[in-house]
């Protein structure tokens, strides 16, 4: 029976590409009752405390995996634009797919691999590659046609105007 | 009291950062390390060496309107830093550096005497 969940929590844990990413054994967490003894000896990083309580709590991770997805994103509005912010390093600007479609602003492209010379030894590897794609639902009152994008230092910039209309004017009072 | 408060806090201010990804690959001459930093400009980039570490720090600049209200958040510190550890044989004087589109390239050499040599063996 322990070894039965021995079992299972670990396949939950490699499930999980942030917590795998951790590599450290001290931080899995394999029977419930053990727990509250840990906790007591080994202080840990708040990521890794967050981690457990989900997993303590919420059961299952979501499918897309814990991490917010790739790249990461800021979004601000201001009453004329809405500003999109995507940390995608290392691509050049033809590299970038953005598209303005129903309300949804869709950043798309592919990361490629540093290719490491022959006979080369990876130490550590924590850059993603590959494809990625991210969505924003923009708000109603948007201008898709006036859409700009730029790439610097590493950042996608897409700032998304809004209509005219939906700008607050000030009513003066006769 | 208040005084201790308000300089820890400020402490923990400054302690914050975001870790930048990094891959490391090692060849025969040297190590070159790959950092993640999109949204450092150059200027407000640091590499040092310290004794044996080796420390990365970079401050990020977005030009954000500012009258911006943020909605959505996934970078919330400003800036990034990271120390490695150097082992001996290799150069800490030596680290060269490039820095493209928020990704640092260093290489680091290994020493002199670290390189490797190919003995060549004398028929007699």
């Amino acid at each position: 029976m322990v070894k039965f969940f021995h079992f299972q929590a670990l396949e939950n844990l490699c499930s999980c590409p942030q917590i795998a990413g951790y590599g450290n054994p001290a931080s899995i967490y394999l029977l419930k009752g053990d727990i509250m003894h840990y906790r007591g000896i080994f202080p840990r990083d708040l990521f890794t405390e967050l981690e457990r309580l989900q997993r303590e709590f919420g059961g299952s991770p979501s499918i897309r995996g814990a991490a917010p997805g790739y790249p990461a994103m800021n979004v601000g509005t201001t009453p004329k634009s809405v500003e999109v912010y995507a940390f995608a390093p290392g691509m050049t600007p033809e590299e970038f797919d953005v598209q303005v479609e129903n309300g949804v602003l869709t950043i798309s492209g592919e990361r490629k691999n540093i290719v490491p010379p022959e006979g080369a030894t990876i130490h550590i590897g924590e850059h993603f590659s590959g494809r990625f794609r991210r969505v924003v639902s923009l708000p109603d009152d948007i201008e898709p046609n006036s859409t700009t994008a730029s790439y610097r230092d590493g950042v996608l910039h897409v700032c998304v105007a809004r209509r005219e209309a939906a700008q607050s004017r000030r009513i003066s009072v006769q | 009291m208040n005084e201790k408060v308000i300089k820890r806090e400020n402490a923990s201010e400054e302690s914050a950062a975001m870790r930048p990804a990094v891959n490391v690959v090692e060849d025969a001459t040297g190590i070159t390390l790959y950092a993640d930093l999109p949204g450092v400009p150059k200027e407000k980039l640091s590499i040092h060496v310290e004794g044996d570490n080796l420390i990365l720090e970079g401050e990020l600049e977005i030009n954000s309107p500012p009258n911006m209200e943020a909605i959505h958040a996934e970078v919330d510190l400003s800036r990034y830093r990271r120390v490695f550890t150097l082992s001996r044989e290799l150069d800490g004087d030596k680290v060269s550096a490039g820095f493209r589109h928020g990704v640092l390239e260093l290489r680091i050499p290994k020493a002199e005497h670290a390189q490797p040599r190919r003995i060549v063996v004398q028929a007699t």
